[in-house]
């Protein structure tokens, strides 16, 4: 009988998770074992890639990209290169200034709260084709931005045509080397394809303008993320650390950055994730461009496989991607990790010393 | 078919004997115009302009058979070292430098006093720049005579037609002398085939340094897989006024090599 209802229970389940496990099945399990399969032949993109046609070159595409001298590793490690100074300067700045927006609009004291909520929001809800272009108009060099720098008798870059490295103009600005003529220990020391010195070159001032536009974007969207997690924040939590006494900065730092630590840890995960992703502002705005310094490994991919037809080299390059946002996102998690089981935070004790309490009032 | 030419919009006080015809004098004449705002001569970025230059030196980016990249030659080196030197200078200037997408808005804004481009501009200024006067020359000669590039419009048959052979029949007769010659009026692109040159230069008489072009002019890199070198190439020359012109031609030459010797 017992027996008899489990069956008809682990039944039953399966029936209720058929349809999700098809179309998962179908439209993202499927296309990925499809594209692993693209990226081990040298499909041209012409007919079925099962077709009798197309031959496994096995490991071929990945060596070039990752082992053999030429454009496309070359090409590869610009990516990298340009999207690491991306990555580190979008998301601190953009999960800062999202927290501290959360911060300041769940103040209830705030007047037109509402307002500038959807203010701050509404850049995320806004189409990125439209943002960028938006801001190609902006950054132009006879644009707005830089008329305003003019007032200041700052002289604006031609922004979205200026492929310098902001760590080679600083380097030049401080007399450390000039740009002309590289130091020839950083020039000629090649690593990976690249020499040192193009390593080191900094985000281009296009780059810098389109780090810009996305922690604008962005942070409207983590903000509401933050302010959902703040609005769970006990208010009895903060009345006690104000009652022992703790100013308004020590109440931020201990009470509530502590509490939103598990929205952080979300907010830092999805940007990393989300920013070694780019790729609209990049198809839109640059292409890549100037001088290679806004190519990221997503517009590569997508380059190789529409603009070259060499559909193997595209797939390969969106594998490589991908083992590098699970390696980074896990060192990121392992890093961030809740530390509290070896030392228990002050404020989860708390908790659950009042959840204790409860539990026996109700028992008695 | 489609030349390059040198369009020019001289201010007042200069005539036609002030129109550039080696690179000594564009480069002077470029140096003369530029004022305030405007730059003497305004070029797209890339080999598709300055392989005009290479050409007048007496040089190409590749072998006569296209078989071994030569790059590294004095006469590619000493026509991006003329590119450079004026750049640098600040009377040449790449389209982006002056807020343009080509040389033909450039041109159109004002911000560019002098431009190369091919006779489509024709329709640009036209349609875009009517109030623009201009005049159009034939590009100055070089070290070694007259240079500058020759562009074509391709048809495409698919591959996976079934109606190939109708496809074809019917890109021969479109190619045919007199449909170019309708392809001329409709769309200002130049004949390729001589048989239709003297037809066209008739009809089009203002066109005639784009046609001349056609005698001396070079047609693009289409060798299978150089778009991506080429793009490479492209891609370093946006940087030329700070560019180790030798280091970027070495590594054109070795990544020509790479997919020419494949």
């Amino acid at each position: 009988m017992k027996t008899g209802g489990l069956q008809r229970q682990q039944g039953a389940g399966w029936l209720f998770v058929v349809p999700a496990i098809a179309v998962i099945g179908l439209f993202v399990i499927l296309p990925i074992g499809m594209a692993l399969w693209v990226s081990l032949s040298d499909w041209g993109g012409r007919g079925s890639p099962f077709s009798s046609d197309v031959s496994f070159v096995g490991a071929e595409n990945y060596s070039s990209l990752l082992a053999e001298p030429g454009l496309a590793r070359q090409d590869l490690m610009l990516s990298f290169r340009n999207t690491f100074y991306y990555v580190i300067g979008v998301v601190p700045v953009q999960t800062v200034l999202a927290l501290s927006l959360a911060v300041l609009l769940n103040n209830k004291f705030l007047k037109g709260r509402t307002f500038f909520r959807t203010a701050f929001y509404f850049p995320s809800v806004v189409s990125s084709v439209a943002i960028s272009l938006l801001f190609l108009f902006l950054f132009a060099g006879g644009g707005a931005i830089n008329n305003v720098l003019g007032w200041f008798g700052v002289n604006g870059p031609n922004w979205f045509a200026d492929s310098r490295g902001l760590i080679h103009m600083f380097g030049d600005a401080v007399g450390l080397w000039t740009v002309a003529d590289p130091p020839g220990w950083l020039a000629d020391t090649p690593v990976m394809g690249l020499s040192l010195w193009q390593w080191f070159s900094g985000p281009s001032v296009a780059m810098s303008a389109i780090m810009l536009q996305v922690i604008w974007t962005t942070a409207g969207t983590f903000m509401l993320m933050f302010l959902a997690a703040l609005q769970d924040l006990p208010v009895e939590v903060e009345e006690a650390a104000m009652v022992d006494g703790a100013n308004k900065w020590q109440r931020f730092m201990n009470v509530t950055v502590p509490h939103l630590r598990p929205a952080i840890l979300l907010v830092l995960t999805l940007g990393f994730i989300g920013t070694w992703q780019v790729f609209d502002q990049m198809y839109v705005m640059t292409q890549g461009g100037p001088a290679k310094t806004t190519l990221t490994p997503a517009y590569l991919s997508y380059q190789a496989a529409f603009d070259n037809f060499n559909w193997g080299e595209g797939a390969a390059i969106a594998f490589i991607l991908f083992a590098l946002i699970f390696v980074l996102t896990t060192v990121q998690r392992w890093l961030l990790r809740d530390r509290s089981d070896d030392t228990p935070r002050r404020g989860r004790r708390r908790q659950s010393v009042i959840a204790d309490t409860d539990v026996r009032k109700a028992q008695a | 078919m489609r030349a390059e030419g040198l369009l020019h919009a001289g201010p007042a006080g200069l005539t036609d004997d002030d129109i550039p015809t080696t690179y000594e004098e564009l480069a002077t004449v470029a140096e003369t115009l530029t004022q305030g705002d405007t730059v003497g001569l305004v070029l797209g970025p890339g080999i598709d302009r300055l392989g005009a230059f290479v050409v007048g030196n007496g040089g190409w980016w590749l072998n006569d058979d296209g078989t071994e990249p030569t790059g590294t030659s004095e006469e590619v080196l000493a026509a991006l070292e003329y590119v450079k030197e004026h750049m640098a200078a600040g009377h040449f200037a790449y389209a982006a430098d002056v807020d343009a997408g080509w040389g033909g808005e450039a041109f159109g804004t004002q911000r560019a006093a002098m431009t190369m481009e091919g006779n489509w501009i024709k329709g640009a200024m036209t349609n875009d720049y009517p109030d623009v006067e201009y005049t159009v020359a034939e590009v100055p000669e070089g070290p070694a005579g007259p240079g500058t590039l020759l562009f074509s419009n391709c048809w495409g048959i698919a591959a996976e037609s079934e109606a190939q052979a109708q496809a074809v029949d019917l890109v021969n007769f479109l190619t045919s002398p007199e449909q170019q010659l309708k392809f001329a009026e409709a769309f200002g692109v130049m004949p390729s085939r001589q048989s239709a040159t003297e037809a066209y230069t008739e009809a089009f008489p203002e066109d005639a340094p784009f046609i001349a072009g056609g005698e001396y002019g070079r047609g693009p890199i289409n060798a299978p897989d150089m778009a991506q070198v080429t793009a490479d190439l492209n891609s370093q020359l946006e940087g030329i006024k700070d560019a180790d012109l030798q280091q970027v031609m070495e590594s054109f030459d070795t990544n020509a090599s790479a997919v020419l010797g494949q």
